[in-house]
C-alpha cells in the first residue's frame, strides 16, 4: 500500500503527516520549531513541486509514504487517483490520498508573502506555528502501522 | 500506438475535452464543424458538475486500440497530470498513460458560456454562448487531436 499526503500551497503539514506516520516525531508532545525544521521537506513548495511524489520511506509494514503538494482542488486530486486506480483495475485501498490542509487557508498566503519579502525565518516560524496548531489533526490523519496493528489485535 | 489510454482534460470536462474525445474517436466528422445538436448529443457536453471533477469518464477504444477518457481538472492540470503518472509508476502499471490539455485551445466564448452554465447555473443563457464557442474552437481541436493520433502530442 501506498500514502500519499497532500499539502495545499505548501509541504509543511504533509512533511509532518509522514513524519507521524513513520514514527519520526512523538506524538506526544508537540514538536518545536527545531525539530520541525529537521522533517525531511517541511519546507516551502515552488512551482515544480506541484504534483511531484516525494518518497519519505517505508512503514513498519512495508508500505510506502510520500508527500507532495497541490495549490488547491485537493478533492480533485483524490478523485482523479481513485479514479485512475479504477481503470487499471487496482483497489483503491493501493494508494490513499490523505489531504492535509489548514483550517485557515490564508496562512499559505502569509507564509508565501514572508516569503517573497525575504522573511525566511518568519515564515518557518510561522509554519512551525501552523504545524503545531495542526499537529493532533495530523496525528488523526497519519496512518501509524503500529497502533492500527496494536487495535486491531486488542 | 495501440494500448495506450489517452486523456483529455481541461478546467470542468465538459466542453472541450469531451469535443477533443469525440472527434478522436469519430463520432464527431474533422473536416465539418458539428452543429449544435450534434454538441449536445455529446456524453457530458455541458452537463458534468463539480463532484464530477477528478473522475476519468471512459469514452471508448479509438480504431488503434487506445482507451479515450476526458477529465475535469480545474485549475490544477498539470499537477494532476504529474500525479498520475507518479501513481502509474508506483502500481506498476504498463500501459502508456497521455495526459492531453484541450485548455488551450478554449476560447473566450467557452470560458464565459461555460462559467454562466456550469458555474452559476443560468444554463439557458450560458450554453448558446459556450455552443457557439466549441463551434468556433473546433479548427483547433480537429488539430490538436491530430496530433495526438500522430503521436506529436504525448
Amino acid at each position: 500500500m501506498n500514502y500519499v499526503y497532500l499539502g495545499v500551497g505548501d509541504l509543511y503539514l504533509p512533511a509532518v503527516a509522514a513524519a507521524i506516520h513513520l514514527n519520526r516525531l512523538d506524538i506526544n508532545v508537540p514538536p518545536d520549531l527545531d525539530e520541525l525544521l529537521e522533517v525531511e521537506h517541511f519546507r516551502h513548495s515552488e512551482k515544480d513541486d506541484e504534483g511531484e511524489l516525494y518518497y519519505i520511506g517505508n512503514d513498519e509494514q512495508g508500505n510506502k509514504v510520500f508527500v507532495t503538494c497541490v495549490k488547491g482542488q485537493t478533492d480533485v486530486i483524490v478523485r482523479v487517483v481513485q479514479s485512475l486506480l479504477g481503470i487499471y483495475r487496482i483497489s483503491i485501498k493501493e494508494v490513499k490520498v490523505i489531504p492535509c490542509e489548514p483550517e485557515n487557508p490564508q496562512v499559505i498566503g502569509i507564509c508565501k508573502a514572508l516569503r517573497m519579502a525575504g522573511l525566511t525565518k518568519a515564515e518557518k516560524k510561522i509554519a512551525g506555528k501552523l504545524a503545531g496548531n495542526c499537529f493532533a489533526d495530523l496525528i488523526q490523519k497519519a496512518e501509524r502501522p503500529t497502533e492500527q496493528q496494536h487495535s486491531g489485535t486488542g | 500506438m495501440a494500448g495506450r489510454k489517452i486523456v483529455y482534460h481541461c478546467y470542468g470536462g465538459t466542453h472541450s475535452s469531451v469535443t477533443a474525445a469525440a472527434i478522436h474517436l469519430g463520432h464527431l466528422k474533422p473536416e465539418k464543424v458539428p452543429t449544435e445538436d450534434e454538441l449536445m448529443a455529446l456524453t457530458l457536453f455541458d452537463r458534468q458538475t463539480k463532484e464530477g471533477h477528478g473522475q476519468l469518464h471512459f469514452f471508448g477504444f479509438d480504431e488503434q486500440g487506445n482507451e479515450i477518457y476526458s477529465v475535469g481538472c480545474r485549475n490544477v492540470g498539470q499537477a494532476v497530470g504529474k500525479v498520475l503518472g507518479k501513481i502509474k509508476e508506483i502500481i506498476g502499471a504498463g500501459e502508456e498513460l497521455i495526459f492531453v490539455d484541450t485548455l488551450h485551445c478554449v476560447n473566450i466564448k467557452m470560458r464565459f458560456g461555460g462559467y454562466i452554465s456550469r458555474r452559476l447555473g443560468f444554463i439557458n443563457i450560458g450554453r448558446p454562448i459556450v455552443l457557439k464557442g466549441t463551434q468556433e474552437a473546433y479548427p483547433k481541436l480537429v488539430e490538436l487531436v491530430q496530433g495526438v493520433k500522430e503521436g506529436a502530442v504525448a
